[in-house]
């Protein structure tokens, strides 16, 4: 059985995957906490606590590329987003946030549209 | 039309460029220009202490060779496009002039950053350029007025501002913001870019998340994206303008009220519209040879897509 849900407006909770970037001569190992930490700094950076307050869930890191799927309210969307924007280095070693993808459900997450190939199969 | 561009990638040197242009070319920009800044640019010579070692570089000195770009795009069929841009600070109204000089018009995109409310004016008003910047480094001290900005929209001349020294130091984020909101107060959001700015490859940004930051500028979501996008096409056609037809003149006339005297005009012109026919078909059959000389990887695909045209196929979805 499914249910259906019928939203009016923007939905509660916003969705976004993000990968932490280094530069080309600098590396660092950073696990999950360490992430999180980094995205609330940015957002103390530019916002103060007001927005670094707000709820920022990790819900899946991946250490080996630095990759998160993270989940925010979806009020606080523009503001998380540009501060992550603004961040640019980590104790002095330059880094990037690349945001992959923003949406409102999770089940977009699940694949991404940009890396799909067609192939064509030769039939008779 | 959407084609995010970043108008504002400075010179260095050869590596780090490279670096800069491929950065850019992964982050999804399909046009870009390379800045040549020479904040000296307007001084006239007499007053410079060199005068042989102070020169106006070429544009094809700037430019990446085409080797070089063709390591960068790798043979993606994402079209990547790179313009030449020269950027200079206007300090005095007097200066001005030598911005008409041949060795700054064949750039195809001229920027000044005016330091004083004269300037502002005058580069608002009557300047031949594509782009003002707004210095983002230090607060905007001139005192704005809705007379002197709205020349400037009507001209179709845009505003700049970069992102790049935000990332770098908190400071300048501060100003960045300030002038930002003043200056969207002021021409209502619209006539305005973001560029990068960058001077290292880390400090590029992906064109949604500066279309994001623009929000943060009192921008809408639609002029927020065409800080990246629609607007920057604009400028491009606006410098297209500058270049091809501020030295001619049209005259309008029926053919047959024209004395005989100017009857060549219209032979002339025939000939010339059956020239640029000509010219047509040769590019055609150009295309058609680059196409040929690309990887071995993409014909083969082309001679799939030929096929598809012909017998019937299954497509099937394949995710990676």
């Amino acid at each position: 059985m499914y249910q259906k849900i019928v939203t009016k407006g923007s939905t509660d909770y916003c969705y976004l995957k993000i990968r932490l970037d280094f530069g080309k001569d600098h590396d660092a190992i950073i696990d999950a906490l360490n992430f999180k930490q980094l995205i609330l700094s940015a957002a103390k950076d530019v916002f103060g606590i007001a927005v670094s307050c707000s709820l920022i869930d990790v819900l899946r890191y991946e250490k080996s590329s630095r990759t998160a799927v993270i989940r925010i309210y979806h009020k606080y969307l523009t503001k998380l987003w540009s501060s992550l924007t603004m961040y640019g280095n980590i104790n002095g070693a330059p880094c990037a946030f690349r945001i992959l993808q923003v949406s409102s459900h999770l089940m977009a997450l699940a694949n991404n549209s940009r890396s799909m190939k067609l192939h064509m199969v030769y039939d008779g | 039309m959407a084609a995010p561009m970043d108008l504002n990638i400075p010179h260095c040197d050869e590596n780090l460029l490279k670096e800069k242009l491929c950065m850019s070319h992964q982050l999804g920009y399909e046009v870009v220009a390379i800045n040549y800044y020479d904040p000296e640019l307007l001084i006239p010579k007499k007053q410079k202490k060199k005068d042989d070692a102070h020169q106006v570089k070429s544009p094809d000195k700037i430019l990446p060779s085409k080797e070089v770009l063709q390591s960068i795009t790798k043979g993606s069929r994402k079209p990547f496009k790179v313009l030449s841009r020269v950027s200079t600070i206007l300090t005095e109204e007097t200066q001005a002039h030598k911005l008409i000089s041949e060795e700054v018009q064949q750039f195809d995109l001229i920027a000044v950053q005016p330091t004083s409310e004269k300037t502002f004016l005058q580069a608002c008003q009557t300047l031949n350029v594509d782009i003002i910047t707004i210095d983002v480094t230090e607060k905007f001290n001139m005192k704005m007025r809705r007379q002197t900005i709205s020349p400037a929209l009507e001209r179709g001349v845009y505003f700049e501002l970069q992102y790049s020294p935000s990332i770098r130091d908190s400071t300048y984020r501060q100003y960045l913001i300030a002038n930002a909101q003043k200056l969207m107060f002021w021409c209502k959001g619209k006539n305005v870019i973001l560029t990068s700015g960058c001077e290292k490859a880390m400090e590029l940004r992906g064109p949604y998340d500066v279309a994001n930051l623009g929000l943060l500028f009192d921008l809408n979501e639609n002029q927020a994206k065409d800080t990246v996008m629609k607007n920057c096409q604009a400028v491009l056609s606006h410098s297209e303008g500058r270049k091809d037809y501020t030295k001619s003149t049209i005259k309008v006339e029926k053919v047959k009220e024209l004395s005989k005297t100017d009857m060549w005009i219209v032979d002339k012109s025939d000939a010339l519209q059956n020239c640029e026919e000509f010219d047509l078909e040769n590019n055609a059959v150009s295309d058609l040879h680059q196409f040929d000389s690309s990887d071995n990887d993409d014909e083969e695909e082309d001679h799939d897509s030929d096929a598809v045209e012909s017998e019937p196929k299954k497509i099937k979805l394949m995710t990676t």
